[in-house]
């Protein structure tokens, strides 16, 4: 069998072929290059020390042989990093990312008080609907446009609160310009954005001269988890 | 043999009460004055006849709208000067569908307050703040009160905005409301202008008198000797059953239920389901007295009432110093009012009783009698 293996091109990888000779060679310089950095003192010190340590019932040499010759042991545990050091190594890195805590005071996420615009929007609206317009396509009845919407993106969407458990939160309308795990952010006519949470809330929008229902329990997840979520059938519409 | 149900079942409860019209601080006058929603009256005046009667009831007339309104008619600022601030005081009572426990209901009390007694489904579509009522399902039902007489129901401030806002958009159907506005100075009713197109009925207190002959009075004496004892109340409960007996055949004509006191129980006359009630009641064996009854039927403001009363209950004495016996009065609140006494929350379960009755006598001492359903606030 080796010898139709040989046959072969000798280039080949052959899982049972031998070592190349370059390797070798170079066995020897690899050893001494990973090899550990000793001490002169730890050199004449140690092999006498073990040997004279280990217990008579063991073969001495055998066992300075087996666990300690060329062998690396930790005699203590490493130093733990300290945490301003860890940080410094995190700054080097250069992607220094954000904590929550640092992302709330910043106001990262929300809309600055100059672009509560309700007109700045618009065109945002109107980008919505040439999306929802491709989204439908041309054919299709209010069903199966429903079944698209639902994995549909809502960010321009003008969007009413119809019902809802708190009263205040009734009749808010606008165009969507945030859509988070459990809220709806909303910029009203009057140039304010309203943070509306979706549980206890049902919303609506008209496309094309139908009106959609979205019931804000059951549509509580990321914009963009929904896009792939399954949604089972829900007990209740009640809110 | 027992076929009354064997199950604990919702109780209704009847308070008895007793004082004096002179007596310092006026009961009755508040117990008339807080039930503001009430569609019927009766007096029952025995030994009297109607040519006497007549003439003093002559004074007490009126009349109330029957018209489909949308809410935001409230928030006019017409109707809220001209009706609500000023002394005219105007009461109305609307529902929709099936009642207090099904359906939404609308009242406005005399002291401009608005009550609006909503389904969770109109709660949660309308947008006003309220709080959830104490009765029926949890929270299933709940109640939202406006008044309409605060200094900020003026356009241009968010609470009037909003309101009115949720009365144009969100609850924009109309009420047939039953409503009336009464002159409170003068206990007179008098005319609403309403917007164009809506069509009022008005509709005039309704007041009809009956003569009933051969009943037999119940001698009151041990009713009006006031006890604590449980054969007092069982002779008041008595008497209030044989008070309904007697008004029952007055306004059905119908002579076979006759008031039958223990000196004479009739056994022929037993072929109705009523007859199987006897009083233990005293009586006075002359039958020559005649009662009247008049009852009208109104949605009438509690000034008005007491107005009537206070004719009911003097005419008697005045008319028949000797012959005088007692009088009585009877006021029937609606079953599907949202309050009953004193801003007390009202529901309906198997009925939405409130009403009472003031039972007088000539030296102007009365016992009262407050009747209400299982779900009441006020008991």
């Amino acid at each position: 069998m080796s010898t139709d293996q040989q046959d072969r091109n000798p280039r080949d990888l052959n899982l049972y072929a031998p070592l190349p000779d370059y390797v070798r060679h170079q066995q020897a310089h690899a050893a001494s290059l990973s090899a550990v950095p000793l001490d002169p003192v730890t050199q004449t010190f140690v092999p006498g020390f073990v040997t004279a340590q280990v217990s008579s019932d063991y073969n001495a040499r055998q066992v300075y042989n087996a666990k300690v010759k060329d062998k690396v042991l930790m005699l203590d545990n490493p130093a733990k990093e300290s945490a301003d050091k860890k940080e410094r190594k995190q700054n080097r890195r250069g992607t220094r990312r954000m904590t929550a805590r640092e992302k709330r005071e910043k106001k990262v996420y929300e809309v600055p008080a100059d672009c509560q615009d309700y007109a700045l929007f618009i065109p945002l609206h109107n980008l919505w609907l040439q999306y929802v317009e491709e989204l439908f396509g041309r054919q299709g009845n209010a069903i199966t446009h429903a079944q698209k919407l639902v994995k549909a993106d809502y960010h321009g969407a003008i969007m009413t609160v119809v019902r809802s458990k708190c009263h205040s939160y009734i009749g808010v309308t606008g165009i969507m310009v945030q859509e988070t795990e459990n809220l709806f952010r909303i910029v009203t006519e009057q140039n304010r954005i309203k943070a509306v949470p979706k549980a206890a809330s049902v919303f609506s929008f008209k496309v094309r001269n139908e009106v959609y229902t979205i019931y804000g329990n059951h549509i509580r997840y990321r914009a963009a988890e929904r896009a792939a979520k399954k949604f089972k059938a829900k007990p209740t519409i009640d809110l | 043999m027992a076929y009354n149900p064997q199950f604990p079942h919702p109780k209704a409860k009847l308070f008895l009460s007793h004082s004096s019209f002179s007596a310092k601080n006026p009961r009755h006058q508040a117990i008339i004055s807080t039930h503001p929603f009430n569609h019927e009256a009766e007096v029952f005046l025995p030994n009297t006849s109607i040519k006497d009667i007549e003439k003093i009831f002559d004074g007490i007339s009126g009349f109330y709208y029957r018209v489909d309104l949308p809410l935001s008619f409230f928030l006019s600022q017409k109707v809220i000067n001209q009706y609500v601030r000023s002394g005219k005081v105007a009461m109305g009572l609307a529902r929709i569908g099936g009642g207090i426990d099904t359906d939404d209901v609308v009242a406005l009390e005399g002291n401009g307050n608005l009550i609006l007694s909503v389904t969770k489904d109109t709660y949660e579509q309308l947008g006003l703040p309220g709080k959830a009522a104490q009765f029926g399902p949890d929270k299933q039902r709940f109640v939202v009160q406006i008044d309409l007489t605060a200094k900020s129901m003026v356009p241009g401030k968010k609470g009037y905005d909003r309101i009115k806002w949720c009365f144009e958009n969100t609850l924009n159907k109309k009420f047939t409301f039953f409503i009336a506005s009464v002159n409170s100075s003068t206990g007179v009713t008098e005319e609403i202008e309403f917007p164009g197109e809506v069509e009022p009925s008005k509709i005039p207190l309704k007041r009809t008198l009956h003569e009933s002959r051969g009943i037999l009075i119940p001698d009151l004496n041990g009713i009006k000797t006031i006890s604590t004892e449980d054969e007092w109340k069982q002779e008041a409960l008595d008497f209030y059953e044989w008070l309904g007996l007697a008004s029952l055949r007055a306004r059905r004509s119908v002579r076979f239920i006759i008031p039958i006191a223990r000196a004479q129980f009739d056994r022929k006359r037993m072929h109705n389901t009523m007859d199987w009630l006897h009083t233990n009641l005293p009586s006075r064996t002359n039958s020559r007295y005649i009662t009247v009854y008049l009852y009208f039927t109104s949605i009438t403001a509690a000034s008005s009432l007491i107005l009537a009363y206070h004719i009911c209950a003097y005419s008697s004495q005045n008319l028949n110093p000797t012959h005088a016996l007692w009088a009585s009065f009877t006021v029937w609140g609606f079953q599907d009012s949202p309050i009953s006494w004193r801003h007390q929350e009202h529901g309906h379960l198997v009925s939405g009783e409130n009403h009472y009755t003031f039972v007088t006598w000539p030296d102007e001492t009365y016992v009262l009698y407050q009747q209400l359903g299982t779900l009441d606030a006020y008991s």
